[in-house]
C-alpha cells in the first residue's frame, strides 16, 4: 500500500512538474515587454522582422559592450524589427563561427575575422557590399583608409563591414622603470633595444610580458610586425594572393631568427608559452613587467586592470626597428580584424533592414559612442578629447604618426594556413624545432592551401 | 532459474523491446563512426569546398611530426597511468579493506570525491596548482627555504606530461579503488582465513590469494584505463592546450585543433580513426596477454 501511495506521489509530482514546464514557458513569452510590442506592431499591420545576430562582444564589458545599447534603440526606433544575438566569448566565438562557415550555417548578420574571408567567399555566404560603398560615398569616405583590406577577397569584393579599427602591434611601456634602468623611452633600434631588455633583466624585471598559451598573441602583437620588418608589405600581398614568394624565404627565415633572438636572450616571461594572455597582461598590471607587447585592444584592459599609478606610467611607442629589413620603421600591423557580413540567404526586407542596422552601427555615426566605451572606431577621427588620456596617448603617437598598415598574419592567411602556424611557433621559440623546419612546415600547407 | 517462473517471449516481442535502445546506439554511435571513416578520405573543409583524396591523409598522418609526438604522449600516459591509476587503486582499495584502517569511510569518501568533480575544474585547479606566480608547489617549495626549485611546472616540455598525468591519477584513483572493492568483497572471507591460519602473511595473501582471484577485475579496470586515456582530452585542453608547443599534445586534442582550429575534418577524421585503431590493437594485445596466462 505504501509503496503504491509513494508511485501515486511520484507520478503526481511528474505531472506537475511538466505542466510547470508548459506555465512557465507561456509566463516567459507573455512577460516579455518586446513580444507585446511586436503583436501591437502587428496589429498596425506591419510586418515583424526578426534578424539573428551573432558576435563576441560580452555584455557589459568595456570596449565592446556598446552594441548592445545599439540594439536596444534600434529596436526602440524600429518596433517592428527583432534583433536576437548569440554572444560568445572572443576565443570560444572563433572556433564557432569557423566550424559555422565551414558547415555553410551563420547568423542573418555575422560577425568572422578576416582569415576566415576565404571560406565564406567559396561558400557564398556574405552578399558583398562594394555596391552600397559605391551608392553612399558621403558614407564610405568616412572610412579610414586601408581599412577595408582585411575584407576584400581576391577578386575585389568586399564582404564585410568593419568594426573597428586596431593597431595589433604597440609597445606599451612603464616609464618609471625604465626610469630606473637610465631609459626614458625605449630605443628604436633593435640592437640597443635587446640591449636595453637586458638591463632590466638585470634589475630584476621581466622586460616585456607575454601570455601565449594560445599562440596568437605572440603571431598577431609581435611576430606580424617583425616579419614586416623583415619582409616589407609588398611580400605579404603576394603570398596572400599567390602571387609568388614562399615561406622559405630567406626574408621570412630572418623573421623567425628575429622572434628566435628575442626570446633566447631574454626578452620575455619564462612562462611565455603556457600563460593565459590576460595573466601575462597581469605581470605588466602588477609592476613585474616593464613593457607590453599588446594591441590596441590592451588599452581597455589596462584602464580595466592596473592601478592609477600603472595607469599614468604608461606610455606607447612604436615596435624596435632592425635596419636590415625591407619594412618600415613606423610600420604597424593592424586593421578590422574582425567584420561583419550580412548572409546572401537574407532577401527583400530582411536584407534592407539588416544592411540599414549594420550601415548606422558600423559608420561614423556611432564613432563618438564607440570611443567614449573605450573602443576605436574604423572610421576616421578628429576629435579625441572625449577619449581617456592613455587613449589620447595611443591616438596621438601611433595612430597619428604610422607610414604604413601592414598586415596581421592571422587576419589575412587563412584559417588551416595559420592553425600549422601556431601549432609550430611554440616549438620554435623554445628551440625544439629550427627556422629552417618551422618555415617547411608552414611552406607545406601553404602550397596545400586554397588562396581564393 | 526454474522453467517455470522463465517468461517465454516470441523472438519478435524481443526485439521490440531491444529496437528503440538498438535504433538510438546505432544513431548516435554506429552511424556517426561510419561517417567519421567515410571523411577520413576527403580533404573535407567544408560543405562545398570537399574532395576525394583516397588514402591521402593517411600518408600525412604517419609524417606528420605532432601526430607521432601526439601518439607517443598517450602510450606514455597509459603506462604512468597504469601504475599510477591501477597500481596504487589496488593498493589503496587494499588498505581501505583491511581492519587496519580506521576510520574507513572517511577515507573512502574522500579518495571517490575527486571522481565526480568536472574534469575542467580538475583541470583549472591543477593549473593553478603548478602556476609559477601564485601555484601552491611553489609556495611550499619557498616556505620550505627551497625557493630556487620554484619554477614554471607546465613549462618544461620534458616533464609535462609527467606532471599532466598526476591530476590524472589523482582523480581515477578513486573510480578503480571502488571497482577493487566490488571485487575484493566477492572474494569470500573463509579462503584469506584459511590462508593465514595456513601462516601466509598479508602481502602473501594479497599476492597469492586476492591478485589470482581478481584477475577477471584486473581486465576490467586495466581496460578502462587504457580507452580512458586514448580519449584523454579535458585536462590537457584546459592545462595546457597542448603546449609549450605540441609537447604535451594528444590524439583527441590534435582531432579537436585539426578540425575546429584548422576547419581540415577530413584530416581530423583520419586522426581519429587512428585512435580507433590503436585502441583496439592495445585491448587485442592486453587480451592475448591475459589469455595465455590462462593457458599457461
Amino acid at each position: 500500500m505504501r509503496k503504491r501511495l509513494i508511485s501515486a506521489l511520484l507520478a503526481g509530482i511528474m505531472t506537475v512538474s511538466l505542466l510547470g514546464c508548459g506555465g512557465s514557458g507561456s509566463a516567459g513569452e507573455s512577460s516579455d515587454g518586446s513580444s507585446s510590442e511586436q503583436t501591437s506592431a502587428a496589429e498596425d499591420g506591419e510586418e515583424i522582422i526578426e534578424l539573428t545576430l551573432s558576435h563576441n562582444w560580452v555584455e557589459g564589458s568595456s570596449g565592446n559592450g556598446y552594441i548592445w545599447e545599439f540594439i536596444k534603440q534600434y529596436e526602440e526606433e524600429n518596433p517592428n524589427v527583432k534583433i536576437s544575438t548569440q554572444s560568445l566569448g572572443h576565443d570560444d566565438y572563433e572556433v564557432k563561427i569557423a566550424t559555422g562557415i565551414a558547415a555553410g550555417d551563420v547568423a542573418d548578420i555575422f560577425e568572422f575575422k578576416g582569415g576566415m574571408l576565404v571560406n565564406v567567399n567559396r561558400n557564398n555566404l556574405a552578399i558583398p557590399l562594394n555596391d552600397i560603398l559605391e551608392e553612399d560615398t558621403e558614407w564610405a569616405d568616412a572610412f579610414r583608409d586601408g581599412i577595408f583590406n582585411d575584407m576584400t577577397t581576391a577578386d575585389g569584393e568586399i564582404l564585410g563591414f568593419p568594426v573597428e579599427f586596431a593597431v595589433t602591434t604597440v609597445l606599451y611601456y612603464n616609464q618609471e622603470i625604465l626610469k630606473e634602468v637610465g631609459y626614458d623611452a625605449p630605443p628604436e633600434d633593435w640592437d640597443e633595444f635587446l640591449g636595453m631588455c637586458d638591463e632590466l633583466n638585470a634589475a630584476g624585471y621581466t622586460p616585456v610580458a607575454f601570455g601565449n598559451a594560445a599562440g596568437w598573441p605572440v603571431e598577431s602583437d609581435m611576430f606580424s610586425k617583425y616579419a614586416n620588418n623583415m619582409t616589407g608589405t609588398d611580400w605579404f600581398w603576394d603570398i596572400k594572393y599567390g602571387n609568388g614568394g614562399g615561406f622559405t624565404d630567406p626574408e621570412f627565415i630572418n623573421a623567425l631568427n628575429m622572434l628566435k633572438e628575442a626570446t633566447d636572450r631574454g626578452m620575455f616571461n619564462e612562462d611565455i608559452n603556457t600563460l593565459e594572455y590576460s595573466l601575462g597582461q597581469q605581470l605588466y598590471f602588477d609592476g613585474k613587467a616593464a613593457m607590453l607587447m599588446d594591441g590596441s585592444y590592451a588599452i581597455r584592459n589596462i584602464l580595466d586592470g592596473a592601478s592609477q599609478e600603472i595607469q599614468d606610467a604608461t606610455q606607447v611607442s612604436f615596435f624596435p626597428y632592425d635596419a636590415d629589413g625591407k619594412g618600415e620603421a613606423k610600420a604597424v600591423c593592424g586593421g578590422c580584424g574582425w567584420g561583419v557580413g550580412i548572409n546572401s540567404k537574407l532577401e527583400g526586407k530582411k536584407r534592407e533592414v539588416a544592411i540599414d542596422f549594420c550601415k548606422r552601427f558600423f559608420g561614423p555615426e556611432t564613432a563618438a559612442t564607440k570611443l567614449e566605451w573605450g573602443a576605436f572606431p574604423a572610421t576616421k577621427l578628429d576629435d579625441y578629447s572625449n577619449a581617456d588620456p592613455l587613449q589620447q596617448r595611443y591616438l596621438e603617437t601611433i595612430v597619428d604618426n604610422y607610414t604604413d598598415l601592414a598586415q596581421c598574419y592571422s587576419v589575412h592567411l587563412p584559417t588551416n594556413l595559420i592553425n600549422v602556424f601556431y601549432n609550430g611557433l611554440q616549438d620554435f621559440m623554445s628551440g625544439n624545432l629550427s627556422a629552417e623546419d618551422y618555415a617547411k612546415e608552414i611552406q607545406a600547407e601553404y602550397e596545400r592551401t586554397e588562396l581564393k | 532459474m526454474n522453467d517455470r517462473h522463465r517468461i517465454k517471449l516470441r523472438p519478435s516481442v524481443i526485439w521490440a523491446y531491444i529496437a528503440p535502445g538498438l535504433l538510438w546506439y546505432a544513431f548516435m554511435v554506429i552511424v556517426p563512426l561510419c561517417i567519421m571513416v567515410g571523411m577520413s578520405f576527403f580533404d573535407w573543409r567544408s560543405v562545398l569546398d570537399n574532395k576525394f583524396i583516397g588514402l591521402e591523409n593517411f600518408k600525412e598522418l604517419l609524417g606528420d611530426r605532432i601526430f607521432r609526438t601526439a601518439l607517443w604522449n598517450n602510450i606514455k600516459i597509459i603506462l604512468i597511468c597504469l601504475v599510477g591509476q591501477v597500481g596504487l587503486g589496488f593498493l589503496v582499495s587494499l588498505l581501505v579493506n583491511s581492519k587496519v584502517l580506521k576510520f574507513a569511510k572517511v577515507h573512502r569518501v574522500a579518495i571517490f570525491l575527486p571522481v565526480i568533480l568536472s574534469t575542467v575544474v580538475v583541470g583549472f585547479m591543477w593549473s593553478i596548482v603548478y602556476n609559477n606566480d601564485f601555484g601552491i608547489v611553489n609556495a611550499f617549495l619557498r616556505a620550505i627555504g627551497q625557493g630556487d626549485l620554484a619554477r614554471s611546472w607546465l613549462d618544461n616540455p620534458k616533464q609535462v606530461v609527467f606532471l599532466l598525468a598526476i591530476p590524472l591519477i589523482w582523480q581515477y584513483i578513486g573510480y578503480n579503488m571502488v571497482i577493487f572493492l566490488s571485487g575484493l568483497q566477492g572474494i569470500p572471507t573463509e579462503i584469506l582465513e584459511s590462508a593465514s591460519i595456513d601462516g601466509a602473511n598479508a602481502w602473501q595473501r594479497a599476492r597469492y590469494v586476492t591478485m589470482p582471484l581478481m584477475k577477471n577485475t584486473f581486465f576490467v579496470v586495466i581496460m578502462l584505463c587504457i580507452s580512458g586515456n586514448m580519449k584523454i582530452f579535458d585536462h590537457i585542453y584546459i592545462m595546457t592546450n597542448g603546449g609549450p608547443g605540441s609537447s604535451s599534445m594528444v590524439l583527441a586534442l590534435y582531432a579537436y585543433k585539426m578540425s575546429f582550429g584548422a576547419s581540415r575534418f577530413g584530416y581530423a577524421n583520419a586522426v581519429s580513426v587512428a585512435i580507433l585503431v590503436v585502441s583496439l590493437v592495445l585491448i587485442a594485445v592486453l587480451k592475448l596477454v591475459l589469455k595465455e596466462e590462462k593457458d599457461a
